[in-house]
């Protein structure tokens, strides 16, 4: 049951950083009421159409990305024996996003996930004043959750702001094992 | 501690293929299921073989801190924290107490990117063991074992192993959990606050004008805007400039709270924020569990219906539960009811329930994340049922109040109450859409006009949804999925059967 995959290179698009999904994703910024979860709800992806392969379980992977020379690899990638975790209210945007990607380079999934380059620390002076300073890393990790989809070939990470979106990288979706 | 450890060498062996190694894991808090708990782990590094005792009680300490913290304390019972014992060749980490080369898992440094007290791991191999050995996780913490103040949040969240650092990690979670703002006016690296939107987070605003203010519900009619930073004012909520790496043009709600001051509480704004953010945070849903699970019963014969749900622990509870049948609000406060065919009569009926989380540490809802709802229909089919004499608990039996009610031991309940309407609350996909599915999905509870008659004031709502962060779920899926099983049992034991 435990799926495994081995170091998954994006064959051609440039990677770059991402961040973690599935971790810590919070509601209660967008107002209005039925929560809207959905990121950008792909139009219908021509062909097959693509299905959960198992609901009680799900994908999880860890993606290593090196932004400056947009790499994007997995580090590991299992199934976990739970349904995705579920979240109560609206979606918090988040500035990266995955997609998962079919053979054909429909989307089948996409899900918001948290910038992960940054890493924060705040430290008192010697006045006692918390000051605060920040870090971008060379090299980070992004923890994916996703769903188990039949005809699902890649995981693409992208960054989306004000001045658009922004490929960060790409790896292989792992093979569903039956 | 051995006794408690939980070795995985199943893992260790299907996970080698991929180069992680399975640790020992330990846990340390566990409230409920690991799908209906929001996950922490806590990986320590820098520890050897011979420390892992110490990594034991220095995890223990850090999260007997954050737990004593409001609002982490009063909602502890909604997490649950393992320990990942990983085993480093050298203690400490780069650039700290005991040299600037360390062996140690996950690459634990100081000095990250030149600055002294920063410190980083290397978050890919502290994902992979975090993935490895508590595959549920939602949060990862990693705890270093170096006496040197230092801390980072991030993909994951460090802490060093002197105790001041756990300050810095409290502060890092409001981030992180919560999504709070730095509220110090010193140098930082964040974008500014759009003039058109305002600031993103709740505890920090460009707006003046008091009706604007986002956390105006805590600032009283007396409190002058914005509110001069002098002691006299340092105890209640208002709006102080200097905010947010600024110290003009931007607000914070309070003079001192944790995001501005290491070692202070949170303030009111960011508990609230907080406490709004556990109720959406990965696997948190209000109704565990409902009882029966199918919002459809069938009853045929005249044992009692009894209805329930479980809930996350608050400690001490703030739950309120407003029950009504028909429409007609009923007496019963707790979460459970208990239902005589003999009053309900043959026929088909509604019974509602009403959740509300009314902490005084929230006072504004807008996403109606405090709240929640369940609904049944039941069809009774027996018409000759006698009353339960002598029933007693009179205040768990109930009666719709309609003709017919006023059997021994029921407590027929009038119908006054202002109503609280509610939105309709409906389960979606959070973070996450599968592209042929449709979303939301159908919620068990519908919207319906309740009359909870000790119910607080209603905070502003505006509606509720079930969530899957990370993913939709599949078309069809029930929005509570774990329901579904836990019922049966009960039915049959109850000659009732779902519908």
């Amino acid at each position: 049951m435990l799926r495994l995959s081995g170091l998954l290179l994006s064959a051609s698009v440039a990677a770059l950083p991402l961040a973690c999904s599935g971790k810590t994703e919070h509601g209660g910024a967008s107002p209005g009421p039925a929560a809207s979860p959905i990121q950008k709800p792909a139009s219908s992806p021509s062909g097959a159409a693509p299905t959960a392969a198992a609901g009680a379980r799900h994908l999880l992977m860890v993606v290593e990305l090196e932004p400056a020379a947009h790499v994007a690899r997995t580090l590991m990638s299992r199934s976990v024996e739970l349904p995705l975790p579920r979240r109560r209210g609206p979606t918090r945007p988040a500035a990266w996003r995955v997609d998962v990607l079919s053979g054909a380079g429909a989307l089948l999934f996409s899900a918001p996930v948290e910038e992960a380059s940054t890493v924060r620390g705040e430290f008192p002076d010697a006045s006692g004043q918390l000051r605060g300073v920040t870090a971008q890393k060379r090299v980070t990790a992004v923890t994916l959750r996703l769903p188990w989809l039949d005809g699902a070939a890649e995981v693409r990470l992208v960054s989306a702001d004000a001045n658009g979106e922004r490929e960060l990288g790409r790896v292989a979706y792992p093979q569903v094992q039956p | 501690m051995r006794g408690r450890l939980v070795a995985s060498a199943l893992l260790a062996a299907l996970l080698g293929a991929s180069g992680a190694r399975a640790a020992e894991v330990e846990t340390l808090r566990q409230a409920g299921p690991v799908d209906k708990r929001f996950n922490i782990a806590v990986l320590g590094d820098g520890y050897r073989t011979s420390d892992q005792t110490q990594l034991t009680a220095d995890a223990k300490a850090i999260i007997a801190y954050l737990f004593s913290v409001t609002p982490l304390q009063q909602y502890a019972q909604f997490f649950n924290v393992k320990l990942v014992h990983v085993v480093s060749n050298d203690n400490g980490a780069d650039n700290g107490t005991y040299g600037a080369t360390r062996d140690t898992a996950l690459g634990a440094y100081f000095n990250c990117d030149g600055i002294d007290r920063l410190l980083c791991v290397d978050d890919g191999k502290a994902a992979m063991a975090a993935a490895a050995d508590v595959p549920e996780y939602n949060f990862a913490i990693v705890l270093v074992n170096d006496p040197k103040y230092g801390g980072s949040g991030g993909p994951v969240c460090a802490s060093s192993s002197n105790e001041q650092s756990f300050e810095v990690l409290a502060h890092e979670i409001g981030h992180s959990l919560a999504h709070l703002a730095d509220e110090y006016s010193s140098e930082g690296n964040q974008p500014p606050c759009d003039q058109q939107q305002d600031c993103q987070e709740a505890n920090a605003t460009l707006r003046t004008a008091r009706d604007q203010i986002k956390w105006q519900d805590w600032i009283e009619v007396s409190t002058p805007i914005p509110t001069p930073p002098t002691p006299e004012n340092s105890t209640f909520t208002g709006l102080f400039e200097g905010a947010r790496y600024t110290p003009t043009g931007v607000y914070r709600p309070q003079l001192n709270c944790k995001m501005r001051d290491l070692g202070a509480d949170y303030c009111s704004v960011c508990t609230e924020q907080f406490v709004k953010s556990i109720w959406t945070a990965d696997n948190i849903q209000m109704i565990e569990s409902a009882s029966p699970a199918q919002p459809a019963v069938a009853s045929a014969s005249c044992d009692p219906i009894e209805l329930s749900v479980t809930t996350p622990p608050i400690t001490p509870s703030t739950y309120r539960f407003s029950w009504s049948v028909d429409g007609k609000p009923q007496t019963e406060t707790s979460s459970a009811i208990r239902l005589l065919p003999a009053v309900l009569m043959a026929g088909d009926h509604q019974v509602d329930l009403a959740i509300e989380d009314a902490s005084a540490l929230v006072r504004s809802d807008p996403n109606a994340v405090m709240k929640d709802k369940f609904s049944w229909s039941l069809s009774v089919t027996s018409s000759d049922c006698p009353p339960e004499v002598g029933q007693s608990g009179g205040a768990r039996t109930v009666s719709t109040g309609a003709a017919g009610a006023g059997s021994a031991g029921a407590a027929a309940v009038g119908g006054a109450g202002g109503g609280v309407e509610t939105a309709g609350s409906g389960g979606a996909a959070a973070g996450g859409t599968l592209a042929s599915a449709g979303s939301p999905n159908g919620a068990a509870g519908s919207g319906a006009a309740l009359s909870p008659s000790a119910a607080p004031p209603p905070r502003e709502t505006a509606g509720c949804g079930c969530a899957v962060p990370g993913g939709s779920v599949p078309p069809g899926s029930a929005a509570f999925p774990g329901l579904v099983l836990a019922l049966t049992l009960g039915l049959r034991r109850r000659g009732l059967k779902p519908a």
